[in-house]
């Protein structure tokens, strides 16, 4: 999960990272300025220094609830500890709120939520705001940032056992539904954050509870474990005959969209559903152990590594260059150590035989060479530092020297030399065999893999070294099993559905999945800092701007900078949800993965995400659009200064911008999910030019962004032409070194363009067929058989009572005009099943 | 190579006659020669490319024509940022030999071009005749043409070519990218299946003779 700061702890480095404690943040002294000069140097030129980022479910806990609240939003922070602060001194006398005993406080909690049921919108938002300072930490009684974030965290844990989530959760409910906000929003020419007060002092109250809780720390009692379960529990599975919590937000999200409810906050929704769905379904490391076990299940062998054990050791390698005239001074180590690499290089070229041997023999004997490695690289050691690591990283077969800490026991279990194993699927097999098959005996066995008569020695040894490394994937076995129940409806009868947090996520998305899909895309385009502001482009900026326009250029560059962090970070949120849904419904049935994915593409999606990247993306990488003074918990601690340049950009040495970096790294994954094995899909890359704005985010030096920019580039090498290769051979010795080989792939040599058909619509029809069939098999209900009668009665048929959304008069002509009077009436059809 | 009956024809024939006189100070001239490294897959590289029993002979050759020009293609990505304009204003292996580009479209004469052009146009003559249907059929039981063979011997004297010049002028380059073994082993391919069906002149081979001798034994 993440790093959490334990209080007391990380008090100094708190401070030194007025962002407040992100990871990465470690920059040397003087980071910036070193940094910054670096920059200067490298302007146009290709070099950026290797990025220490560690990848993540989410950014440092601070950071990520700092995120929630935009710079505008400051002054409430002094307005909530007023009512608190009020309302806190009429029930008790004396005594600050950290000085009562628990009881106590919790009497004061319940008192508070009792207050929240005024009929009185005024008097409910102070007993509102009251809870949120509550779960702010009351900072007013804490000295230092870490005090804050720990007694926000105590006090989250209290609130939520006094049953505030379900109170706020109602108000929600109230508020969403408050038709009066809403046309008021609607007819103001210009939204501001006044629109969205209750909303957002709701939304953050339950974000803070949420993501307080969902932080687990070694130190936590085992009441707050207990709590923290219930809690999953409770978001996960609907209560009390509702939905799960994910879709009440997910249905804002689609409100929001379609302009009905353009005051809604919508960051700080989006962060809330983020954090709902990994909370609930859980983050990365939890999908790996759910991944070990659903093989374990169905009775799959075990992985042969944990690709995030492997990424974190990857390296990044130097970008390719884009000029001719690189000086030869850069990359060309000095003749003594020349001398002396290349003897160490050359020895472990020769150890290493070549792919070939390690295929056949010791796969996966590592033992007995690790120990001469493990020299090798204590030799290593110093060389790594001074900054050879071009010459070492354009080298394909020499493995990414292990870091310091990797050499442990996950390390050994891979082949050395290339970090991934490789993977045989039953489908190369096969294809394998039917090619051998054609050319020595003239006919096909179809799926048989096992007889080889009639075939040379050399093909029997290339089955076995392919059946050596068949891997056979959870998808594999889901889509076998369902083919299955498709073919044999009676006899297997009804599939066992384990109630999964992820099923009921699903089945409840099911019916308005495109919507959500196209929402969410929508805002992301929205956000992305490629595109104009276009007049019928949705408003995302409603809740950062201020009542009043700035009049200073300090405070116009205040708000710049506020808008351009909350685009950001409404691209993170998104770009992480995206990834953990798809990840999620991946595991859980390949056609649910399917299903969104399918949706994703044709709401455009693969566009979309090129058109993000066809920017600097060095620069918004290392983009600094954040106030490290104006930010949580800093911000509740000091007074805040006059604003001046200097403050706007003091206390901020970061090398990059963690939350770009990972929105980028995610919205590669996405791309890499939805390309993955599917060729038209991956032709769209082609046509889509894609090659060009991937090379260049290469210049980006972070090993797991530059594997995925790389995956996708192989996947795309083949239609790429010789010319292309011959002319990037740097990136392409990346690709051999850094992703993983599959045999008998000419990736790198294929000239088979026209060879295979690229039939966009074939392909994904009968994708869709497999989803619907799919779907309807899994949650149709079975009332609408096939064998009740067909009602033809005009009365009877016109008597039947329709349940219609409640808003469908706002859109009762549209729909008119689509489904009814652009639709030509086949009366023929009205005979046939429904 | 060794052979000093090879040795007498080659001096009778000249296509590429060394220059009496030329600077012998460049050390880099000299370097591929010490080039060894190789990679060890354990199997004979020699019996590699023999025919195996029951195989076609077009069949085969087509096979090791096609992969060795996508290698040798990859060989000369891996150094064409060095191979410029500048750097090679004549496309030549060493001061010794030079070479010129002769074909049916702009250069009907031999005629001397920088080594990035003349790479250019290689590399794209080579790859129209390898997507010749006529000449590469794809499909079992459409037969190779009648002068396969001669034009695969062209095919592989130009694609050996780009071995001299990359050999001759860009080891260094090699040795710094730590790729000397990857190359050296398909050069060791490359010349073995040449010599086993006899594709190219000896008389080409020349400007790599030495190092030929201490690789491939």
């Amino acid at each position: 999960m993440e790093d959490p700061v334990a209080p007391g702890v990380g008090s100094s480095s708190a401070n030194s990272n007025g962002n407040g404690g992100g990871k990465g943040k470690q920059a040397a002294p003087k980071g910036r300025e070193a940094f910054r000069s670096q920059r200067r140097e490298s302007e146009g030129s290709v070099d950026c220094p290797t990025l220490e980022f560690e990848y993540g479910d989410a950014d440092g806990h601070a950071a990520e609830l700092s995120e929630l609240y935009s710079y505008t939003e400051n002054l409430e922070f002094t307005t909530n500890r007023r009512c608190f602060e009020e309302d806190f001194k009429t029930q008790v006398q004396g005594k600050e709120w950290l000085e009562l005993e628990e009881d106590a406080q919790k009497a004061y909690v319940m008192g508070l939520l009792d207050r929240l049921e005024v009929v009185s919108r005024e008097r409910r938002l102070k007993v509102a705001r009251a809870v949120l300072y509550l779960a702010q930490g009351t900072f007013g009684e804490c000295d230092s940032e870490v005090d804050v974030l720990h007694w926000s965290r105590y006090n989250c844990f209290l609130l939520y056992q006094m049953g505030t989530f379900s109170a706020f959760l109602e108000l929600l409910h109230m508020e969403i539904d408050n038709s009066q906000a809403c046309s008021s929003a609607l007819r103001k020419p210009a939204i501001s954050i006044a629109d969205s007060t209750e909303l957002r002092v709701l939304l953050s109250v339950m974000y803070l509870l949420v993501e307080n809780i969902r932080l687990e720390r070694e130190t936590d009692s085992c009441r707050w474990r207990t709590a923290r379960e219930t809690f999953r529990t409770e978001l996960s599975f609907s209560m009390h005959n509702e939905e799960p919590f994910a879709l009440l937000l997910f249905s804002m999200v689609t409100k929001f969209c379609s302009g009905l409810s353009p005051h809604f906050p919508i960051k700080k929704v989006l962060l809330l559903l983020w954090k709902v769905v990994m909370f609930t379904l859980g983050g990365f490391e939890r999908l790996q152990v759910l991944k070990v076990q659903k093989r374990a299940e169905l009775g799959l062998p075990p992985l042969a590594e944990d690709s995030i054990q492997v990424v974190k050791s990857m390296r990044a390698a130097s970008p390719p260059s884009y000029t001719l005239d690189l000086g030869e001074s850069q990359l060309a180590p000095p003749p003594s150590k020349l001398r002396g690499r290349r003897g160490s290089r050359r020895q472990l070229l020769t150890k290493q035989d070549s792919l070939d041997i390690y295929n056949e023999r010791d796969l996966f004997k590592t033992e007995e060479p690790a120990t001469e490695e493990e020299e090798d690289s204590a030799g290593d050691g110093e060389r790594t530092l001074d900054g050879e690591l071009d010459l070492l990283e354009q080298d394909p077969l020499v493995p990414p020297p292990p870091s310091q800490a990797s050499l442990s026991a996950e390390r050994v279990a891979f082949p050395k030399g290339l970090p991934w194993a490789p993977k045989v699927r039953q489908k190369d097999i096969e294809h394998f065999l039917e090619m051998s098959r054609n050319k020595f005996i003239g006919f096909t066995l179809g799926q048989d893999t096992d007889t080889l008569v009639g075939l040379p020695r050399p093909i029997h040894e290339s089955v076995k070294t392919l059946k050596q490394h068949k891997y056979i994937s959870i998808a594999d076995v889901q889509i076998k099993n369902e083919e299955d129940l498709e073919k044999c409806p009676m006899s297997l009868g009804e599939e066992v559905v384990p109630e999964t947090p992820c099923e009921i996520l699903y089945q409840g998305m099911l019916y308005s999945l495109p919507q959500y899909m196209i929402a969410l895309l929508k805002i992301l385009l929205a956000a992305a800092p490629t595109s104009k502001a276009k007049t019928d482009s949705i408003n995302i900026l409603a809740d950062v701007l201020p009542e009043e326009m700035p009049i200073t250029v300090l405070q116009s560059m205040k708000l710049g900078i506020d808008v351009n962090r909350h685009k950001e970070i409404i691209v993170k949120s998104i770009s992480a949800l995206l990834l953990l849904l798809l990840k999620h419904f991946k595991l859980n049935h390949i056609y649910q993965f399917e299903y969104v994915s399918q949706h994703l593409v044709f709401a455009n999606c693969i566009p979309l995400i090129l058109k993000f990247f066809n920017q600097n993306i060095l620069s918004y990488i290392t983009a600094k659009n954040s106030i490290s003074i104006l930010d949580y918990p800093c911000c509740t601690i000091q007074d805040l200064p006059e604003l001046t340049t200097e403050s706007l950009e003091a206390g901020d040495n970061n090398q990059f911008c963690w939350r770009n970096l990972f929105s980028c790294i995610n919205l590669l994954r996405l791309l890499n999910k939805l390309t993955k094995w599917k060729h038209s899909r991956t032709m769209m890359l082609v046509v889509f030019k894609s090659a060009p704005i991937l090379k260049r985010a290469l210049k980006v030096k972070q090993a797991m962004l530059q594997l995925y920019v790389l995956k996708l580039l192989k996947i795309q090498t083949k239609y790429l032409g010789r010319q292309w290769r011959k002319s990037n051979m740097k990136t392409m010795s990346a690709i051999y070194q850094k992703v993983r080989h599959r045999m008998n792939d000419d990736w790198a040599y294929g000239n088979d363009i026209d060879a295979r058909p690229w039939d966009f619509q074939a392909e994904e029809c009968t994708l869709r067929a497999n989803i619907e069939a799919f779907n309807s098999r899994r949650y149709d209900k079975p009332q609408d058989s096939e064998f009740s009668p067909v009602d033809n009665c005009l009365q009877s048929v016109l008597g039947q009572r329709l349940d219609l959304p409640e808003d469908f008069h706002y859109s009762y002509e549209l729909w008119l005009e689509r489904e009814v009077f652009s639709q030509p009436i086949c009366w023929e059809e009205l005979l046939q099943s429904h | 190579m060794s052979n000093p009956f090879l040795k007498q024809v080659f001096n009778k024939d000249k296509t590429f006659r060394p220059k009496r006189k030329f600077e012998p100070g460049t050390q880099r001239f000299e370097l591929h020669k010490k080039a060894q490294a190789s990679l060890n897959a354990g199997l004979d590289l020699k019996l590699a490319v023999q025919l195996p029993p029951g195989e076609e002979l077009s069949d085969w050759v087509a096979v090791h024509v096609v992969d060795f020009f996508n290698r040798i293609n990859l060989i000369y990505g891996t150094i064409g940022e060095g191979c410029t304009e500048q750097s090679c204003p004549v496309m030549s292996g060493g001061p010794k030999y030079e070479y010129r580009w002769q074909d049916e479209h702009q250069f009907r004469k031999p005629t001397a071009l920088s080594a990035p052009r003349y790479m250019d146009l290689l590399m794209d003559w080579v790859e129209v005749q390898i997507n010749d249907e006529g000449l590469f059929p794809t499909h079992v039981g459409t037969p190779f043409p009648k002068n396969f063979l001669q034009v695969v011997k062209k095919i592989l004297s130009r694609l050996f070519r780009v071995f001299v010049h990359v050999y001759i002028h860009h080891f260094d380059r090699i040795a710094q990218l730590g790729s000397e073994a990857h190359v050296n082993t398909c050069y060791k391919h490359f010349y073995y299946f040449v010599r086993e069906f006899g594709l190219i002149d000896t008389k080409e081979l020349e400007p790599l003779k030495e190092m030929t001798a201490r690789m491939c034994h």
